[in-house]
Formats: C-alpha cells, sequence, structure tokens
C-alpha cells in the first residue's frame, strides 16, 4: 500500500535534487572551511597564471627597449616591483574569493535546509514504519 | 491588457508542455546564429565556413550546456585567425584564457552574456544586453558583458586590417605583437561602449531590486538613458564615429524589445513538466509533475436563430484548463497532507477541485511492485534516509 504523505515528501525532494539541489547539496557536503578555502586557493593559482601570462605579453611587447636597455636595467629593483604588484593582485583577488564563495555556502546552507528537515521527516517515517 | 495576459500565460503552458522541445531548438538556433555571425565577420577557414560543419556542430550544441557554444566559438574564432595570422590568434586566445582564468570560474553561468554580447553588437542594438542580464543576473554581470564588448571589438579590428595582419613579418614579433596589442587595446568606441553597458547593467541591477512599484520598468528605462548619455558624452568628448540617429533608435528600440522580454519572459515563472524518479523498500516510483495553469477561456455565448424560434442565448459553462484536461487524462491523484504542508514547499497539493485552483503541481504517479523489476528501474536513484547521510560530515 502506497503511503501517499512518504509519496508526496519523496517527490518533492526528489524535484529539489533534480532542480536547486544539484548545485547546492554538493556544497553543503563540506564543510565552509574546507570550501572556501579550496576555492580561494585555486583563485590564487589562476591569477598567478594571469599574471604571468600578462607580465610575459608586457615585456614581450617591450622587447626591443629592454634589449637595448639590458645592461642598465636594475634587475634586483625590478624583480622586487613585479613582485609586490604580484602580492597587491593576489590579495584584492583572493579576498574578492573568499567573500563570494562565503556567500555562496551561506546561501547553499539556507537553500538546502528545508531539504534537511524534509530528509529527517522521512527518516522519521521510515523509523515509525519499522517499529 | 488583457490579451497580453491571456496570451502571457497560454505561452506559459506551451512551454510548460513542450519544454523538452523549446530549449534544444533555441540552443540550436543560437548556435547556428553565433557560428555564422563569426564565418561571415572572419571566414579565413574554408573548411569551418562550410555549412555542413556549421549546422551538425549546431545540431551537437543543442543537447549540450550552454557554456558549450561559448566554448566552440571561441575554438572557432581561434582557428579563423590562425589561418590569418598566427599572432592574432596567439592575442586572442590569450584573451579568452585571461577571461576565464580571472572571471568563468567564478560564474560559469554569465559565459552566455559573453556569447549574446558581440552576436547583438554585430546586429546593431548591444544596448539590450544589460538591459536584460541587469534584471536577470547579479551585479557582477557588467564583467561578461564587458568581455563580450572585447571580444567583439578584437573581432573587429582583425576583420578591418586583416590585410596588413596577413603579411605580418615573425621576425618582427614583438614589434607586430605591440601594434595588435595597441590596436585592440587602445580602441575608444571599445572604452566607452564598456563603460556604457557596464555601467547601465549595474543601474538596472541595483533599482530592479528595490521594493517599489514597477521597479522593473523603472530600472530598465534608467538603463537604457544611461546607455545614451554615456554614449554621447562619448561621442562629444572623444569624438567617436558613432551615428547619433542610430544610437537613439538603437535605444529606443533596445528598451521596447526590453520591456517585451521583461513583460513576457523575465516576470514570469515558467514552470516546467519534470519527470522524477525515485524507489524506496517496496515500490519504484516515476512521477511525473505537470504545473497548473491558472488561466480559464473566455465564456463563449452561443446563439441560435432561426426563422421560427426566437432568438436564444445559450451561454457555455466556464471550464478552466486544468478541468479540460482532467476531462482528457483523467483526474491526477491528489492528497493534502495539512499537517506536513509549509509555505515554501514547492509542489503543495490540495483537495479541491481543479476549477478553483491557482498554481500548484499536480502529480500522475504510477507504481511497480518490486517483483516486476526492469533493468531501467535498476538505474533509479534510490532514496535512503540513512542516518549516515546526516553524520556525512563527523
Amino acid at each position: 500500500m502506497v503511503d501517499e504523505e512518504r509519496l508526496f515528501l519523496m517527490t518533492r525532494m526528489a524535484s529539489f535534487e533534480e532542480n536547486e539541489g544539484k548545485k547546492t547539496i554538493p556544497i553543503c557536503e563540506f564543510f565552509r572551511s574546507d570550501y572556501v578555502g579550496f576555492h580561494m586557493l585555486l583563485s590564487a593559482v589562476y591569477i598567478t597564471v594571469a599574471y604571468v601570462l600578462v607580465t610575459a605579453v608586457y615585456l614581450f611587447c617591450g622587447m626591443e627597449s629592454f634589449l637595448s636597455n639590458f645592461y642598465r636595467t636594475d634587475f634586483i629593483s625590478f624583480g622586487k616591483e613585479l613582485l609586490r604588484k604580484y602580492v597587491i593582485v593576489l590579495g584584492v583577488y583572493v579576498l574578492i574569493a573568499f567573500l563570494v564563495y562565503s556567500y555562496r555556502y551561506t546561501m547553499a546552507k539556507k537553500s538546502t535546509r528545508t531539504y534537511q528537515k524534509a530528509l529527517k521527516r522521512l527518516s522519521n517515517m521510515y523509523d515509525k514504519k519499522t517499529k | 491588457m488583457t490579451e497580453l495576459l491571456l496570451f502571457r500565460e497560454r505561452l506559459k503552458g506551451f512551454y510548460g508542455r513542450f519544454d523538452i522541445f523549446i530549449i534544444p531548438l533555441l540552443k540550436f538556433i543560437l548556435a547556428i546564429t553565433a557560428y555564422t555571425v563569426i564565418n561571415r565577420n572572419i571566414g579565413y577557414m574554408e573548411k569551418l565556413d562550410s555549412p555542413t560543419i556549421v549546422l551538425a556542430v549546431s545540431l551537437v550544441n543543442a543537447v549540450m550546456p550552454v557554456n558549450a557554444i561559448v566554448l566552440f566559438s571561441g575554438i572557432f574564432i581561434v582557428i579563423h585567425l590562425y589561418r590569418l595570422s598566427i599572432i592574432c590568434a596567439g592575442v586572442i586566445l590569450l584573451l579568452f584564457t585571461l577571461l576565464f582564468l580571472l572571471y568563468f570560474h567564478f560564474a560559469p553561468r554569465d559565459g552566455f552574456a559573453v556569447l549574446v554580447t558581440p552576436i547583438l553588437c554585430t546586429l546593431g542594438f548591444p544596448y539590450l544586453v544589460p538591459l536584460c542580464f541587469g534584471l536577470t543576473g547579479t551585479i557582477f554581470s557588467a564583467i561578461p558583458i564587458a568581455c563580450g564588448v572585447i571580444v567583439y571589438y578584437s573581432i573587429n579590428f582583425v576583420k578591418s586590417n586583416s590585410a596588413v595582419l596577413q603579411d605580418m613579418d615573425i621576425e618582427a614579433l614583438s614589434k607586430e605583437l605591440k601594434s595588435v596589442v595597441d590596436g585592440i587595446a587602445g580602441n575608444r568606441n571599445m572604452r566607452v561602449m564598456v563603460i556604457a553597458l557596464g555601467l547601465s547593467c549595474v543601474v538596472v541591477y541595483l533599482i530592479h531590486k528595490l521594493s517599489v512599484k514597477y521597479s522593473w520598468t523603472i530600472a530598465v528605462i534608467l538603463g537604457a538613458i544611461t546607455e545614451l548619455v554615456i554614449m554621447l558624452w562619448g561621442i562629444l568628448h572623444y569624438d567617436l564615429e558613432i551615428s547619433t540617429t542610430g544610437l537613439f533608435f538603437g535605444c529606443l528600440l533596445s528598451l521596447v524589445l526590453a520591456l517585451l522580454i521583461q513583460f513576457f519572459i523575465l516576470s514570469v515563472d515558467y514552470t516546467r513538466t519534470e519527470y522524477l524518479q525515485f524507489q524506496d523498500d517496496e515500490y519504484y516510483y516515476y512521477v511525473k509533475a505537470v504545473p497548473k495553469l491558472s488561466v480559464s477561456i473566455p465564456e463563449k455565448r452561443v446563439k441560435k436563430i432561426s426563422g421560427d424560434e426566437e432568438e436564444r442565448e445559450v451561454p457555455v459553462a466556464r471550464k478552466s484548463q486544468a478541468a479540460i484536461r482532467d476531462e482528457k487524462e483523467g483526474p491526477p491523484v491528489r492528497k493534502s497532507p495539512a499537517s506536513t504542508r509549509t509555505e515554501k514547499d514547492s509542489a503543495v497539493v490540495r483537495k479541491s477541485p481543479a476549477a478553483t485552483k491557482s498554481e500548484k503541481d499536480s502529480a500522475a504517479v504510477r507504481r511497480t511492485p518490486a517483483s516486476t523489476r526492469t533493468e531501467k528501474e535498476s538505474g533509479t536513484v534510490k532514496r535512503e534516509p540513512s542516518p549516515a547521510k546526516q553524520d556525512k560530515k563527523t
């Protein structure tokens, strides 16, 4: 005999899993610190690669003047300047990543709250049935 | 106005029933438009500039996510430019790589804006993009729109300097690379357009979030005015080569289209028919959830006129769409578990007849006993509310 109450609960849960839950349920399987930390690390890698590419293109475009002034260039201060800019860019980008992914985690948690309650209710239904 | 509302509800019903065909068709049309625009402007590789290839790739894209169209469009552009000049291909590839690294891993959904913006720029009304994305996206949607403008102007630069770029000497690589980068980055039209569209998107987003009446309409109008003012400032300040008549008509047309899109598409919750399957210890469940419609057909009055009898009007009984559907398909299984109903539940079910409903889902349910299991059923998602799932984090 089909328990209609359980059926409708499972239908709503399945519908959530098929739509919004595809994004939010995997997020909620992590702890907040793990999820945000992982994406901050990934963002740091991306911005490092982007910075290297942009610097390479910039140096390549100014290759002629760079080569003509090669022996007069203070490479240490040039390297320090590049590193300083990299640290600033990295800091800003990782901060933006922290804010964005923290917000996403909070929203995902809110979204799955009803789903978690429904899951608990379904579990109670099964427990009652086995008793 | 009533006719428009009725038409919108019918559109909603049509989409709810046939979305499984409509979405792939729309993706197919978008893909074929994108590749045709690319081939028309920078079709230097003859093999790619063939209707067969375009059709085949578009058919494949129809069943893939929208971002696949963005990816394939990028590949098309790079291959065409490689045929023209390896330096151009390298610069454009670098541009796409930077876009991906800096933004798309944050918001992969916004790839659609990068695809649509250059297409609409080519068609002559790019001003529509921020008005729509400001309503549907976030404040950061201004970034992919700006990226789309940069992609459009980069392709435009290559197209207008193709003769010079084709004869570039690979030995003077750094000089030529500098000329391409300066040509793209130094384009004043591009800078003003990026500012205009980006700011317009931000204005539309901020205003539509306000809790005032008609906030969406006000947002669209103010967004269009923002674009117009910034473009006019650019034309006066930088002496840009943009026609003011074209600008006015473009903004006006974009405003009208944005208001129509907002009325028919963006302000409507287009719920779709859902096909769900799950199982418990006793049964496999195959559930079809069909969204209900809230429109009722206008009353028809039938006049019978004959020579002998008097005129009499026989009003036809008013029926709702759901009642008509019930007659055709049979009433759906319905129960109202009042004790478990909450305001947030998306599939609330009622005991009352469909003629008096508003917007709920009805579920037609079939069940199969476990003893008659088939190969298909063995692949269903099992819903076991095990305590282990809740203790997963520990």
